[in-house]
């Protein structure tokens, strides 16, 4: 129930501050939580949400909370490092590339360590059993976390600039 | 039959490859390998959900993941892309874009279709499992709809789409960063 409260605050806070600060970037928002929503659906066989309340669940194992706690991540890296670079696309990608994976294997250490998610069968039987230090996550995380961003920041930029018409 | 899709993905690759070395679309040939860079990333990604089976030892490249597959898959983006940009030039951004998934999908989920019958791909029983749809024709099998039919879970025809959709938007993306205009 704690993360449950404390994704849905963030992502209030972070929705508020877009609609009176940034409204531009509500449409990024939106991109961003239906880019999570599809790969959250798509890859639901590699691991297993538990210990949520009820309500938290979408769809089979898929936490509506998690894809919120996994956009807010995303949208704060991308208006964090879009404050700082102004210029080189390249330059941005690569730094909200980095500092959303890192607050991903920070989030992914916190969710495993309350078990609210565990591997699938599937995944545990590819790992090396080798954890990253301190933060007690699969080492392979350091290939799965940073493609998942890879992705949804691609496809969430990639959506932004384009204009929806036909 | 192994050997027969081996050599025909390859044929088609170096085509594809030549056509546009000979016209000299250095577009093309970008988002062919842009393509392989987005497909590869997913291939790593789903290896634990997906088997690849059946295929020559050399065509193997990691685990399972099988080069000749990504190459297929690759072909399939590329020339849809290729096809819809020559075709519909003027095109706004998002017709382009929906027109290129259109066409990959036409062709993607047959192909899947085809390597799932001939035991080409497998699915992991946690995959299958996560397919709910899939469960319930398995569970409630009435005969109405005989389940042999069910090659693929009926899931895929929404998600194989939404995956080439992510796939399309990386290639797009990065065109983009690579072409603009500084």
């Amino acid at each position: 129930m704690n993360l449950e409260l404390f994704v849905i605050i963030v992502s209030v806070l972070l929705f508020i501050y877009l609609v009176f600060m940034e409204k531009q970037k509500i449409k990024s928002y939106i991109i961003v939580l239906l880019s999570v929503f599809v790969f959250e659906v798509c890859t639901g066989g590699l691991w297993i949400n538990k210990n949520m309340s009820n309500w938290a669940f979408l769809y089979g194992d898929i936490s509506w909370i998690l894809t919120l706690g996994w956009t807010a991540i995303i949208m704060i890296s991308t208006l964090i490092i879009e404050k700082v670079i102004k210029k080189s696309e390249k330059l941005r990608f690569f730094l909200i590339l980095f500092l959303s994976s890192l607050s991903g294997i920070i989030g992914e250490s916190y969710v495993l360590g309350v078990k609210i998610r565990e591997y699938s069968p599937d995944v545990t039987s590819r790992l090396s059993g080798i954890n990253i230090p301190f933060v007690n996550v699969p080492v392979e995380a350091l290939y799965y976390i940073p493609v998942f961003m890879i992705l949804i920041i691609c496809t969430a930029r990639y959506w932004n600039r384009m204009e929806l018409k036909i | 039959m192994n050997t027969k899709i081996e050599v025909l993905v390859i044929i088609a690759t170096l085509t594809l490859l030549g056509l546009f070395v000979i016209n000299r679309n250095k577009r093309a040939i970008v988002t062919f390998f842009l393509s392989i860079l987005g497909v590869l990333l997913f291939e790593f990604l789903f290896d634990p959900l997906v088997m690849n089976n059946k295929f020559h030892s050399w065509t193997y490249i990691f685990h399972d993941v099988c080069f000749i597959l990504t190459l297929g898959w690759v072909c399939i983006i590329t020339a849809s892309s290729v096809i819809v940009n020559f075709t519909f030039k003027r095109s706004g951004e998002l017709k382009k874009f929906l027109l290129t998934l259109c066409m990959i999908d036409v062709m993607a989920l047959p192909a899947e279709v085809f390597l799932v019958y001939y035991g080409f791909r497998t699915y992991s029983p946690g995959l299958l499992k996560a397919m709910g749809i899939y469960q319930s024709f398995l569970e409630h099998d009435n005969g109405l709809i005989p389940v042999k039919w069910l090659i693929v879970p009926p899931e895929f025809i929404v998600s194989i789409p939404l995956l080439f959709g992510l796939i399309l938007s990386f290639v797009k993306y990065w065109e983009y960063v690579i072409y603009e205009k500084k």
